[in-house]
């Protein structure tokens, strides 16, 4: 199977606190894989370092089986390479409309020339259109097709967490990043979010994702990174992990 | 009812066809003039205030380059008409590609200082570069535009010039407002990182509100030097920057009928008032600075609301989010 995301020996420094001490990740296509651990174990950095929000002090990320160009690393190139990601804490244009939101990223892949926009030729609402289209499809998909106006601040938390993936998807990735997208949600909730995470993977998205839910993770993912003060302490298919010593040290502290 | 609603631009764009036919006073005339050069520079404005969320406070300093330009131009050079409003769009464009630059670091307060003090910078040196600014003493005898065979001389002939100016300006930018770049534009308002997350450069994104705003400016700067055939540094003080952010805040930031409101109320009262009580023009500021506070604390998203905007002037408290804004500070330092 072929590998889309292969971190390596991947660290970040902040002023002399180690965030993440050569954290090693990989991926195969199609996959769906958690990354777990207590609070503060460096999960959400990972994604910044993947995505661009930050530089890494060090390592490797070879994605689609070419080295990144880490120098260059920055999250707008990230998001058109086809890395998508969520957020921790949701970061919605919560003033725009639903689709609005959408439509923000479906335009990543239709490119409209500076000329077509100032005078709006017949190319331009043709494009525009399909920007539409694309983004109405995928709210469907997500189940919010019929709050399309709404204001995006103005949605219940369980639907603005579906509409940032919504929104995610639009820019048509190969690999989404889901910074914990059950945070906040009741159970029904829950099983609705993995059975849409189950129906992203199927259309060909491969999904990484942190989450602290642990009914979740172990029902949902194919294989589970495990860290912990930024470093890896377990990897492998839930049942694995789940028996792991260091992860149940890690979690629930020293055996006395 | 709903007829003016869908049709608003047609409906005021009628209005003022035949508005000077109605009251074809000079003196009236020119106020109405005054009052569309601040509608271009308003409308300049709310691209980088209003939709990209910059903060920017020295905004006349574009509208003064603009000025300065066309009176060089014309005076020292005697280009006409079409070349200079080239040359003014071109130099602009890259005046505000190149304040552009330094700033684009910089948000909220810290952006607001350093406009300010750019703004500054240039009405000194419109002072001080007498060579070729004439220092404080300015540039005088502008001559009147003439188009081909038309002369523009008359308040007149030039309420209709500059409303030619004004219609395609609004119609280029509510074209941009409704495509890629306006949705980037208020994307990145909102949240900057989730912005760049979905693939808007924001730096591009940022410095395009930039450009635009700033070849608004000289757009109406290049037109008021030349219906007031004098330029001199005083006319592009703080005050003026200050005015026009005014115009743009109590219109509705984001909101193209809203800032024209703006700009349309904040020109004209000043003139009603000296009609009606004449002591109390000398106090204009003053109600400047009242509506403006009385506008902050009970409607403070302007008088048009824009529903999709939201104020950058009302900070957000999310102390998470803000820390999180702290760590793209950090990789933008890096």
């Amino acid at each position: 199977m072929a590998k889309i995301l292969e971190v390596s020996g991947l660290t970040k420094r902040f002023a002399g606190l180690v965030a993440l001490d050569k954290v090693n990740l990989d991926i195969e296509k199609g996959e769906i894989i958690s990354l777990i651990g207590p609070n503060g174990a460096g999960k959400t950095t990972v994604f910044n370092c993947l995505t661009g929000v930050y530089k890494p002090t060090g390592g490797l990320i070879n994605y689609l089986g070419k080295p990144l160009d880490l120098k260059h690393h920055v999250p707008h190139l990230v998001a058109k390479l086809g890395i998508a990601r969520t957020f921790q804490n949701i970061r919605l244009f919560s003033n725009m409309t639903v689709i609005e939101n959408v439509m923000v990223s479906s335009a990543l892949r239709e490119k409209t020339s500076f000329l077509d926009i100032i005078l709006h030729v017949k190319g331009f609402k043709i494009r525009e259109d399909s920007i539409f289209r694309k983004s109405f499809e995928l709210l469907q998909f997500i189940g919010l097709s019929d709050k399309i106006y709404h204001l995006a601040s103005n949605l219940a938390y369980g639907e603005q967490r579906k509409l940032e993936i919504a929104r995610a998807l639009a820019t048509a990735p190969v690999l989404l990043l889901l910074d914990e997208p059950a945070a906040g949600m009741n159970a029904i909730e829950t099983k609705d979010l993995i059975t849409l995470i189950r129906n992203i993977r199927d259309k060909g998205i491969t999904v990484f994702l942190i989450e602290h839910d642990m009914k979740m993770v172990m029902s949902i993912s194919d294989r589970v990174f495990v860290l912990n003060y930024g470093k890896n302490i377990a990897s492998g298919v839930p049942s694995q992990v789940q028996k792991n010593e260091l992860v149940i040290e890690a979690y629930l502290g020293e055996k006395v | 009812m709903k007829f003016l609603k869908k049709n608003i631009y047609l409906v005021s764009l009628l209005a003022a066809l035949i508005l000077p036919l109605i009251i074809d006073r000079p003196d009236y005339l020119s106020i109405f003039v005054i009052t569309m050069i601040y509608i271009l520079l308003a409308l300049g404005l709310n691209i980088v205030v209003g939709f990209c969320g910059l903060l920017a406070l020295g905004f006349a300093a574009f509208y003064g380059i603009g000025a300065y330009i066309t009176a060089i131009l014309t005076v020292k050079y005697g280009l006409t008409f079409f070349p200079v409003l080239i040359f003014v769009l071109i130099g602009n464009g890259l005046i505000g590609l190149l304040s552009g630059l330094p700033v684009m670091r910089l948000r909220g307060d810290y952006l607001a200082i350093v406009t300010l003090g750019l703004g500054e910078i240039t009405r000194i040196f419109f002072n001080n570069i007498e060579v070729l600014t004439n220092g404080p003493k300015g540039i005088s005898s502008i001559p009147n535009p003439s188009l081909i065979w038309i002369s523009v001389k008359t308040p007149f002939s030039f309420y209709y010039l500059l409303l030619v100016f004004v219609v395609i300006s609004i119609y280029f930018i509510k074209n941009i407002e409704n495509s890629r770049i306006g949705r980037a534009w208020v994307a990145i308002r909102e949240d900057e990182i989730a912005a760049s997350s979905v693939g808007i450069n924001i730096t591009k994104m940022k410095l395009y509100a930039f450009i635009l705003g700033s070849m608004l400016a000289g757009l109406a700067g290049f037109l008021f030097a030349q219906f007031q055939t004098f330029v001199s540094p005083d006319s592009f003080t703080f005050i003026d920057s200050a005015l026009v952010l005014c115009a743009v805040v109590l219109g509705g930031l984001g909101s193209v009928p809203g800032v024209i409101i703006g700009s349309i109320l904040l020109t004209m009262l000043p003139e009603l008032l000296r009609d009606i009580m004449p002591g109390l023009a000398d106090y204009r500021m003053l109600f400047f600075g009242l509506i403006l506070i009385i506008m902050m604390l009970f409607r403070p998203q302007g008088i048009f609301k824009n529903l999709r905007r939201k104020s950058e002037l009302l900070p957000s408290s999310e102390a998470v989010r803000n820390e999180e804004d702290e760590s793209l500070a950090e990789y933008r330092r890096s």
